[in-house]
């Protein structure tokens, strides 16, 4: 007798969390998004994300003082990360922090402001702002335009490294070496992606912030 | 409704191109006393805490910033509570963070906040965000002007992919599932229609 209210209640409860566990990434957008519309107050979407960047067009200069350069707030959209023979152009945020990874480019604020002379971290997600990654090659040109100086960084090598290999980067290196990366494999099916895909560049021209 | 829109986001435009921005500035002698003596860290037993190059190039940037131009007087509460966060590391006999006491990390937090927030010449917050585990130091208007991962296994690469396999995987054993019910239930001929 017992079996008849077991099983039905076993496999109720089975489909019911095979169905919670599938829709539940939808659900929590929709339960956000609803938050969003009974909340009490006016949600600000500028939280914590600004914008400093101007495209301006920029007198060629060799070198700036460092009193022209705006270090940004975290958050904040400081420059233009562009490859034009791709034709694709990216906002880069100062921080990488998992919002502003949403909204574009995320520099990693341990690594430096282009013209200084110093390593420079970048990173995106891979099926969005850096999906372009996989089809740099070596010699592509990157261009990096922030308002003070437009800096063009030339692709020296492609790399696979796991995300914890202290290999992958050297944020002590004394020369400006542009590292953008994402995760890799590129595929939308895969298992959790544990390698990054990189992308290094060296600097051919912009002026030395001094 | 279209023109709350459009007032709603000129609002937010015109707010974002209002904040205040400063140019950068050197490191001043006060503040290159506090890099110095995070690069040399604390030893303890034989081993030294110090901070990574990453986390010191976080520390340079942050004292570049125009509006961080710490005296003498700021600089000596936060040398005083690198010491401390020393002795809290050798009273434990311990080397890294994790290994600490969750008396130990409270303690360390606690410093940090002091020496942030007792900075005079500038308006300091620190702030740590235990859901994130970033810890952040904010300015006036509240601007974040250096933020961090505290967590043990934080690393500087970040997961940057998007990855739809354990959805995709459920959906299918329950689309199989499914599947195999009808199968069965046909077989049983369970499915009957009723007069």
């Amino acid at each position: 007798m017992a079996v008849y209210l077991t099983i039905p209640l076993f496999f109720s409860l089975l489909i019911y969390t095979l169905v919670y566990l599938a829709i539940e990434p939808v659900v929590n957008a929709g339960v956000a998004v609803a938050s969003m519309v009974i909340a009490r107050e006016t949600p600000n979407f500028l939280e914590d994300l600004t914008t400093i960047y101007q495209d301006k067009n920029l007198v060629e200069r060799s070198s700036i003082p460092l009193s022209e350069v705006v270090i940004p707030y975290i958050g904040t959209h400081y420059a233009n990360l562009s490859v034009e023979r791709l034709g694709v152009t990216t906002p880069v945020y100062f921080g990488d922090s998992d919002r502003i990874l949403l909204a574009g480019a995320g520099q990693y604020s341990g690594s430096f402001l282009p013209g200084f002379k110093r390593p420079i971290l970048i990173s995106g997600h891979n099926l969005s702002v850096f999906n372009y990654l996989q089809y740099l090659t070596v010699g592509d040109k990157i261009s990096l335009k922030t308002n003070y100086g437009l800096y063009v960084y030339e692709v020296t090598g492609i790399a696979i490294h796991s995300a914890t290999d202290p290999a992958a980067i050297d944020l002590g290196k004394q020369e400006e070496e542009l590292i953008l990366y994402t995760c890799y494999p590129f595929q939308r099916l895969s298992s959790r992606k544990y390698d990054r895909w990189f992308v290094y560049a060296k600097r051919i021209s912009g002026p030395d912030v001094k | 409704m279209k023109k709350l829109v459009t007032l709603f986001i000129s609002i937010l435009l015109i707010a974002s191109f209002t904040l205040p921005v400063f140019a950068a500035s050197d490191i001043n002698a006060a503040e290159q006393s506090v890099l110095d003596k995070l690069a040399a860290g604390v030893t303890v037993g034989t081993k030294t805490i110090a901070l990574s190059t990453a986390e010191l190039n976080l520390a340079k940037n942050f004292f570049m910033r125009d509006e961080i131009n710490l005296t003498t007087a700021d600089v000596a509460g936060i040398l005083t509570a690198i010491d401390q966060i020393g002795v809290i590391f050798k009273n434990e006999g311990v080397s890294t963070i994790p290994a600490l006491s969750a008396a130990g990390k409270t303690n360390i937090l606690a410093l940090a906040k002091a020496a942030v927030e007792g900075v005079t010449s500038v308006e300091l917050t620190f702030e740590y965000n235990s859901v994130t585990k970033m810890a952040s130091i904010l300015g006036v208007d509240n601007v974040v002007l250096a933020q961090s991962d505290v967590t043990p296994e934080s690393t500087i690469i970040k997961y940057t992919g998007f990855d739809f396999t354990t959805t995709l995987s459920i959906l299918a054993l329950l689309a199989v599932t499914l599947a195999g019910g009808v199968i069965l239930a046909k077989k049983k001929k369970l499915a009957v229609s009723q007069a």
